[in-house]
């Protein structure tokens, strides 16, 4: 399918872009002139002058600057730390580099496209010093992305969201990296593929060598997001599986990288009017720089860089930073020291909605970061956590010792959320994981995704409330949680997903039906009646009938069909 | 090589387009002034121009433009240096002005300073009547003024050699008349190769006169002798003569009759367009074309 509509497009243009000016066949003209210094550097400078305004106010490039705010908002927006922000940042600006191509490509066809190759073919400067002048626009367009970075870096500054870590500008120079490649690239196809439709096809090129062979998760290689090939992608995705101190892609080398390739699609543009002594200088230096950065970003990390990110996960008391707050402990690691006061918001809140009780019957509450055991992929699937470490890493993580069954409250790294949504959860998920310590069920899966099953429990249903009492817009996302992707089902799933990954237990959807009917209650009535009898609400054995009776609401139905899975003891 | 002073000097030029022979050992040495080429669609006029400027290399043969040798890179260069050249179909970049258009083309021709180039693209655009459309986008001229704008440019420089393909097209009368102006006074100085289908351009503007037919020259000399070829072989007579080599019928009524006497005719005074048809005859539409001899060359 994507073959025949690379070939439809591919057509369309052609037909569309084609010459319209009778003129002569440019391979009977004679050839460049002798190149001199003074004569090409001279013309090259004014006629780049020149060649940048067409580029800049060709259309489709113009369409590119359009899209671009659009592309920055969406590829930046939900931001969890400075360094997805940098890289989003990045991301947003490859349609301009896309339209970027298309706009070079064009204008270094003129020539042919309005018939006047003829007429500059009797011109004492050469095509090459064309070309020269052609590859010198790069800098009006790599002036315009970086002008769209840095208001972006700016305007996310500005924002309310304060975000971990910092501003990662070797992130964000990859994408002005990328638009000034297009450049080259749209230059080096006109001049070796003289018809309008390649510009337009080579954008596809890119497209599917980016999307098809360098990114994650995508045929036929299916890369893992450790895997350091993905580094010879344009875009490279980080490794840092959620966090920077996991990241070991060489980000100056990958720069390097795309600089190199760039001058290399230079090179090649200039070796269509001959293979002079400069001009094989420049590619063979372009390519020697392009295989060596190549080859660095692929090296496989070191025994000591291994050690250190396997150091980071097993052994976090080593590495995070705690704090004590009404008798509760934090724990996180540097670069999310930022979200600790809305842990002990959320935490505090929902400590609050149940009885004192609650806290008095259970060990001191540990609120300690760790990765959750599933995360989301770049295709919005779920994904397990080590799968997304660089095997030299996972093969040295056993899932207990990373995941172990403390009965701890654990954050994910950067905030909770529902699937590919940018919907703030305003913290639920950790507080339903506070509520499921208060009532003693686990708040964390453990292992290899160890979960159990409390379906028909009143606690799971106390858990529930008191998480939405504590969240803000709470009864919202307890109804949305439920709704997802359940559909039928008797446990509460996202779409295409299970569990939410961060719960340790597998929520029934009538107990959940029970909590929301709860909300309609007044929170403090409600504390009252689970404190005259905390230890027997807080049972096993007590039914959500049992808690529906007392309140005076529907009992929730019976779940059928429940699958096998193990009962919260 | 021998050594001329011509500044084009072709000698035994030959060129083919696959099994076409375009060129069929073409020589010519053309100094100052304005040199007419005429000749039908297919002649070689326009292969001529092209290798004499550049834009086409000979197959075989001895070219020498402006004292250099184009197969040489440096002699190409210095020689597209003092060109000023108009390609039959010259393409316009038409969403730029005029201005915009021969400043661009003047950079190419490596006028690099900016206020100097400036200077030079509003004169050669005054000298074609165009200053006071400089700054109007191409596309919103009138077909003569487009193709003005290329005479332009092929004046930036104030080139040594002038090479026009067919450039009076499309303009009208008052246009044309301007345009003989520039060409006449350029051609004081240096050099003109103009390629037309105009006799009467060639009439008013050339000094030397080349015909060529089926890539071969049929003749050249001057304009008043490529008349005289034609005394005594131009005839009016009241009715058409099926016999006659060429003929057609005038504005009064009568039929100009080209070749020899038809019966109840009258001798009329040959004009330019008489003596280039009597010339090229019938066989402007008949391939291949074999030339008559030269009765009138000059040297």
């Amino acid at each position: 399918m994507e073959i025949i509509l690379l070939i439809a497009v591919f057509g369309l243009a052609s037909w569309r872009l084609r010459p319209r000016h009778g003129s002569i066949d440019p391979a009977s003209i004679v050839g460049p002139v002798a190149s001199s210094p003074t004569t090409e550097w001279g013309v090259v400078v004014p006629l780049a002058r020149a060649e940048t305004r067409r580029v800049l106010l060709h259309p489709a490039f113009i369409v590119g600057v359009l899209l671009t705010p659009l592309m920055l908002v969406a590829a930046t927006s939900d931001p969890e730390s400075w360094r997805a922000v940098s890289g989003g940042v990045a991301l947003g600006l490859v349609p301009l580099g896309w339209m970027t191509i298309i706009a070079s490509n064009l204008v270094a066809l003129r020539p042919s496209r309005s018939g006047t190759e003829e007429l500059l073919a009797a011109l004492p400067a050469p095509q090459s010093t064309r070309t020269g002048a052609m590859l010198a626009t790069v800098v009006g367009p790599t002036v315009i992305s970086a002008v769209f970075a840095v208001a972006a870096l700016v305007l996310v500054g500005r924002g309310t969201t304060v975000l971990s870590g910092s501003i990662e500008p070797l992130e964000t120079l990859a994408g002005i990296l990328i638009v000034a490649g297009a450049v080259t690239v749209g230059v080096a196809v006109a001049r070796w593929l003289p018809g309008g439709g390649w510009g337009i096809a080579s954008v596809f090129v890119v497209i599917f060598l980016q999307a098809r062979f360098l990114d994650v998760t995508t045929w036929p290689w299916n890369r893992s997001q450790g895997d350091p090939m993905r580094f010879i992608g344009f875009l490279a995705e980080g490794t840092n599986s959620g966090a920077n101190f996991l990241e070991f892609r060489p980000a100056a080398w990958h720069l390097v990288y795309l600089a190199a390739l760039s001058v290399l699609m230079g090179g090649l543009a200039l070796a269509r009017d001959g293979l002079r002594r400069n001009v094989r200088i420049l590619i063979g230096g372009a390519l020697a720089i392009t295989l060596v950065a190549g080859w660095i970003q692929t090296r496989p990390m070191s025994e000591a860089q291994v050690a250190a990110r396997v150091s980071f996960l097993l052994d976090p008391d080593e590495h995070q930073v705690c704090q004590q707050v009404d008798d509760v402990t934090y724990c996180a690691y540097q670069d999310f020291l930022v979200d600790v006061p809305d842990w002990i918001d959320r935490v505090g809140a929902t400590l609050a909605a149940l009885p004192t009780e609650a806290r008095d019957s259970r060990p001191p509450l540990e609120v300690r970061q760790r990765p959750a055991i599933v995360i989301s992929d770049s295709d919005c699937s779920p994904e397990g956590y080590l799968t997304t470490l660089t095997s030299a890493i996972a093969s040295r993580i056993a899932v207990d010792d990373l995941w172990p069954a403390d009965g701890d409250v654990h954050p994910p790294f950067g905030s909770d959320h529902f699937p590919c949504s940018s919907r703030d959860a305003f913290g639920f998920f950790l507080a339903v994981q506070t509520g499921a310590w208060a009532v003693g069920l686990p708040p964390a899966p453990h292992g290899a995704n160890v979960r159990c099953v409390a379906s028909g429990q009143a606690r799971s249903a106390i858990a529930l409330w008191a998480a939405a009492v504590a969240s803000p817009d709470g009864e919202r996302t307890l109804r949305d949680v439920t709704n997802d992707g359940s559909q039928g089902f008797p446990l509460i799933t996202f779409a295409d997903w299970d569990s939410p990954p961060t719960w340790g237990v597998d929520y029934a959807v009538a107990d959940a039906g029970l909590a929301v009917d709860m909300l309609g209650l007044a929170p403090g009535d409600v504390r009252d009646v689970l404190a005259d009898n905390w230890d027997r609400w807080t049972d096993p054995a007590t039914t959500t009938k049992m808690l529906a009776s007392e309140f005076g609401l529907t009992a929730p139905a019976s779940a059928t069909q429940m699958p096998s899975r193990t009962d919260c003891a | 090589m021998t050594t001329t002073t011509a500044t084009v000097d072709l000698r035994q030029v030959i060129k083919t387009y696959g099994s076409t022979r375009a060129l069929q050992g073409v020589s010519l040495q053309l100094g100052t002034g304005v040199t007419g080429l005429l000749g039908p669609n297919g002649a070689g006029k326009t292969t001529l121009l092209r290798i004499v400027a550049t834009v086409l290399a000979a197959d075989s043969g001895e070219v020498r433009v402006l004292g250099e040798d184009p197969t040489e890179s440096e002699g190409r260069l210095s020689i597209r240096r003092r060109l000023g050249y108009f390609p039959q179909e010259p393409g316009y970049y038409a969403s730029l002005s005029a201005f915009d258009f021969v400043d661009y083309l003047a950079v190419l021709k490596e006028m690099t300073d900016r206020r100097v180039r400036h200077d030079e693209v509003r004169r050669v655009l005054s000298e074609v009547g165009l200053a006071d459309v400089a700054h109007k986008r191409i596309k919103a001229l009138s077909g003569g003024m487009k193709r003005r704008v290329i005479v332009a440019q092929a004046l930036l420089g104030d080139p040594d050699l002038l090479v026009l393909d067919e450039p009076a097209a499309g303009l009208d009368p008052e246009q044309r008349l301007r345009f003989r102006e520039t060409v006449s006074a350029i051609a004081e100085r240096h050099t003109v190769l103009l390629s037309t289908h105009m006799t009467e351009d060639v009439a008013a503007l050339c000094q030397h006169v080349v015909v060529m037919n089926g890539g071969q020259v049929l003749s050249e000399g001057t304009p008043d002798a490529l008349v005289e070829t034609a005394r005594g072989r131009v005839w009016v007579s009241d009715k058409p003569d099926p016999a006659a080599q060429v003929s057609w019928r005038t504005g009064s009524g009568q039929h100009r009759l080209i070749g020899d006497p038809p019966s109840g005719s009258e001798l009329a005074e040959p004009a330019m367009e008489d003596a280039y048809l009597l010339l090229v005859g019938k066989a402007a539409n008949a391939e291949p074309v074999s030339p008559s001899p030269s009765r009138w060359r000059r040297q």
